[in-house]
């Protein structure tokens, strides 16, 4: 700072004090705010000025001491007299004088240090016309000498926690920690620390350490108290920073705040504040900025780069470990969340698992698990059960242990099958521990891993001994039928038709209508037989679909030629309605001829007298793959209520029940049972007292074949 | 007129006496038998010029078993068998018809007049 400038701000002092000008206000506060004693004393070594920190400081006014020789104010110790004389004139002739140290006596007799240090003040010509004095308050650099023990122990606390730091000591907020110590480390210097927001990228002061109140309130009014503002960091400061280590900023008050000040303010505050120098360090990590420390010195006072270098190394690894420890501590706590959900689902799908291999372990069927060849690695209960086996029988063992019992043809279609991982269904025999045998219906599932290679095949066997005995009673009750019941009504068929015939003389016209009676009730009987026979054939599914190349056309004559005597007895329209088009089709001729005659002979039965049969054969309008049959009357019909229930067994319109006795309720039922196996459709469409429209479809390709033991009749 | 010689294999007693009578009232020679044993028995001499057989028979042996017999025999191949019978819908329907039967007849469903008129103009 040049004398010219010092002179400058002393005009500036004098003039303009009780000025509202900003720079002027400013120019008083910084002089009563310095947080020196400042004492402008004339040529002769008296008073002309003394700011308010001596007020503060030491107790005296500082209009007070105006006059007042220098070595004569009140707060000197009468032994230095002397020194302080002799220093001015040292100064005022032009030598410079060092700082030096004296003790000073407030208004309550207390012993303080003070640092005085001090320029001569000049005139435009360059003469001598006074001097500026400044005493700083050095009894806090003895003091921070004492605790320099203590604050080396921090040190060593700081450095050898850094490592593993999970808390610093004294505060729970380690900027506020650094603060301290730096401070106490730093003496009367000020120190200031600022956080980052790496987000905004803007930084704000949280700790200010050092500032007297009066440098608090000038900063204040100068809107510059950094305490809870954010301005954002420039590019070139944040480089000085992100250096990590202690910095000179070059142009001091200026370079601090980042010329958010004027220069000549910034060596106002320099002046008055006894800025010797400024040094900031950046705590950064990864080249993200988080926080700095600006050490403001002061001048004369004591700085020791080196500990304060080392110190700020320390705290800087502290934040980042702080940092990295509230990172990690965060991960953790997420991590333990996460850990709970997945501990939940876990504990659910493992309740899941649980339940699965409750419900496999303890199922009724037989359930095996076997690798690609075949060795057993799983059987449950149910397994060990029906076979008689133990799984420790078992394990290693392929199914053949029970099995070997079919030909050599099923095992080879069974693992062909299995092998081209397809399932396989069907019907075994095998033989359990102690040689009893057992049918078993299997299913026998490859389960593919992510390549689609076999990994394991899944077997269940359901032992269908028991119905395949029920199988055996039924079909054994249908050939018993078919022989004890059809037998003795043949009998009585045979006897009446001879009677009738005459074949045993003649009789009289009562005697034939009688025998024509039992004759329909026979004939009714094994109508009824059949159609129970054909019912038991279709539940058991064992009877066949043999197409054979055949007409449509032919069938529905024939059937009609024998119901021709009924629907002339009941003066009926027959109208057929053949397309001319339809070709023959691979149809089974008498599932056919049995669709055509419960579709017909109903039509008839249930249309009253002059009423109209149509009977359709076309292809299909909807389907030109498909033969359609329609056969429509002008009858009954069904109830609309009834009508879910048409193709049920047994069933019977509650309107014909009324009318016609005869009828088993099994025509339809059959019809639908036949057509569904042959691969075609069947519905209709009814109103009441209006007729019924029958539709059956067939493919032109012709009825599915269906291999079976039974035919119908 | 030679008479027309039936051989009926047959065990029902009541179905076999009236498919006799209606026959006989055809005009036609008739023998009769309830078990494979006796229709072995008779075939030879009688030499029919059709067979009407049942399945179920009286003794060990059924319908398929005499058939197989006839049919193996070049002396009684060739005589036409009609199979009348209420039981025989099942798979053996087919063993019937492989071995050559003429025709077949559910019995319960068929007028004893028409088989007779249909040996009549077969045989």
């Amino acid at each position: 700072m040049s004398v010219l400038d010092m002179s400058k701000i002393i005009n500036l002092l004098n003039k303009n004090l009780s000025s509202s000008d900003d720079q002027s206000v400013f120019s008083a506060n910084l002089f009563d705010l310095a947080p020196e004693v400042i004492l402008f004393i004339d040529k002769k070594g008296r008073v002309i000025r003394a700011n308010k920190r001596v007020e503060e400081w030491l107790g005296y006014s500082s209009y007070a001491l105006n006059g007042t020789h220098i070595s004569a104010l009140p707060f000197i110790y009468a032994e230095d007299r002397e020194e302080i004389k002799s220093n001015f004139k040292k100064r005022i002739s032009g030598e410079s004088v060092s700082p030096y140290e004296i003790r000073l006596k407030n208004k309550k007799g207390m012993i303080n240090i003070g640092r005085v240090s001090g320029s001569p003040v000049k005139d435009e010509h360059g003469n001598n016309i006074g001097a500026i004095i400044m005493v700083s308050n050095a009894t806090e650099i003895k003091k921070v000498s004492d605790d320099e023990k203590m604050l080396n122990n921090d040190l060593r606390l700081l450095a050898e926690t850094a490592s593993g730091l999970v808390e610093l000591p004294h505060s729970s907020d380690i900027y506020q920690y650094i603060g301290e110590r730096l401070h106490l480390l730093m003496g009367k210097n000020q120190v200031s620390i600022q956080k980052y927001n790496s987000e905004k990228n803007a930084n704000q002061t949280c700790y200010y350490f050092g500032a007297s109140k009066g440098e608090e309130k000038m900063l204040k009014s100068l809107k510059k108290w950094p305490i809870g503002e954010e301005y954002i960091l420039q590019d070139d400061a944040k480089k000085t920073l992100l250096k990590r280590k202690i910095v000179e900023l070059k142009d001091k008050a200026y370079d601090l705040f980042q010329g958010k000040i004027s220069r000549p303010v910034a060596r106002a505050l320099e002046l008055f504040g006894g800025i010797d120098r400024i040094y900031v360090m950046g705590f950064a990590w990864e080249g993200e900025l988080f926080g700095s420390a600006n050490a403001i010195i002061r001048k004369g006072s004591k700085f020791r780069e080196e500990s304060v270098n080392a110190f700020l190394q320390q705290a800087s690894v502290a934040i980042q470990k702080r940092r990295a420890d509230d990172a990690l501590q965060k991960a953790h706590d997420e991590l333990e969340i996460k850990v709970e959900e997945r501990t939940a689902d876990l504990k659910q799908s493992n309740q899941d698992l649980e339940k699965f291999k409750l419900a496999v372990k303890d199922a009724s069927d037989h359930i095996i698990i076997t690798d690609p060849k075949g060795h057993i690695i799983f059987a449950n209960a149910a397994a060990e059960r029906i076979t008689g086996y133990s799984y420790a029988q078992m394990q290693g063992k392929t199914p053949a242990l029970w099995g070997k019992q079919m030909g050599d043809d099923f095992y080879k279609k069974f693992w062909n099958t299995i092998n081209s991982k397809k399932p396989f269904l069907g019907e075994i025999r095998n033989k359990r521990s102690g040689d009893v045998e057992y049918w078993a219906e299997i299913h026998v599932s490859p389960v593919l891993d992510s390549d689609n290679n076999i990994q394991f095949f899944v077997g269940i066997e359901r032992d269908i001994t028991k119905a395949k005995e029920v199988d055996q009673a039924k079909t054994e009750f249908v050939s018993l039928a078919s022989h004890q019941l059809r037998t003795p009504l043949s009998a009585i068929n045979w006897y009446t038709e001879m009677l009738l015939a005459g074949d045993a003389g003649d009789i009289t016209t009562d005697q034939e209508s009688y025998l024509k009676e039992i004759y329909n009730g026979s004939q009714r009987m094994v109508d009824l037989v059949n159609a129970l026979l054909n019912v038991s054939r279709l539940e058991l599914g064992t009877f066949i679909v043999e197409p054979t190349e055949g007409s449509l056309q032919e069938i529905a004559d024939d059937v009609l030629k024998e119901l021709e005597n009924q629907t002339i007895a009941k003066k009926q329209q027959i109208v057929k309605d053949y397309d001319t088009g339809i070709p023959k089709i691979m149809i089974d001729t008498k599932l056919t001829r049995i669709v055509f005659q419960n579709l017909l002979s109903n039509a008839v039965k249930y249309t009253p007298e002059e009423g109209k049969v149509t009977v359709s054969i076309i292809t299909n309008p909807d389907n030109h793959k498909e033969v359609l049959i329609k056969v429509k009357d002008t009858g009954y019909g069904i109830p609309k209520y009834q009508q879910d229930k048409i193709f049920s067994k047994l069933f019977r319109a509650d309107n014909i029940k009324k009318m016609e006795t005869e009828g088993t309720g099994l025509g339809v039922y059959i019809i639908k049972q036949i057509i569904d196996n042959a691969g075609g459709k069947i519905w209709f469409e009814s109103e009441e007292n209006k007729g019924s429209t029958f539709y059956v479809t067939i493919p032109l390709s012709g009825m599915v074949k269906k291999a079976g033991s039974r035919e119908l009749s | 007129m030679v008479k027309k010689k039936f051989l009926i294999i047959e065990d029902e007693m009541p179905l076999l006496n009236a498919i006799s009578l209606k026959m006989q009232k055809s005009g036609a020679e008739v023998a009769t038998a309830r078990s494979a044993d006796e229709a072995k028995k008779i075939l030879h001499e009688f030499d029919p010029d059709l067979i009407w057989l049942d399945h179920y028979l009286l003794g060990d042996e059924d319908g398929i078993e005499i058939l197989k017999r006839i049919k193996k025999d070049t002396s009684t191949a060739s005589i036409p068998v009609f199979l009348v019978s209420n039981t025989c819908t099942d798979e053996k329907y087919q063993e019937y018809h492989d071995l050559g039967v003429k025709k077949y007849y559910l019995k319960s469903s068929c007028r004893l007049d028409e088989v007779v008129s249909d040996a009549m103009s077969i045989a």
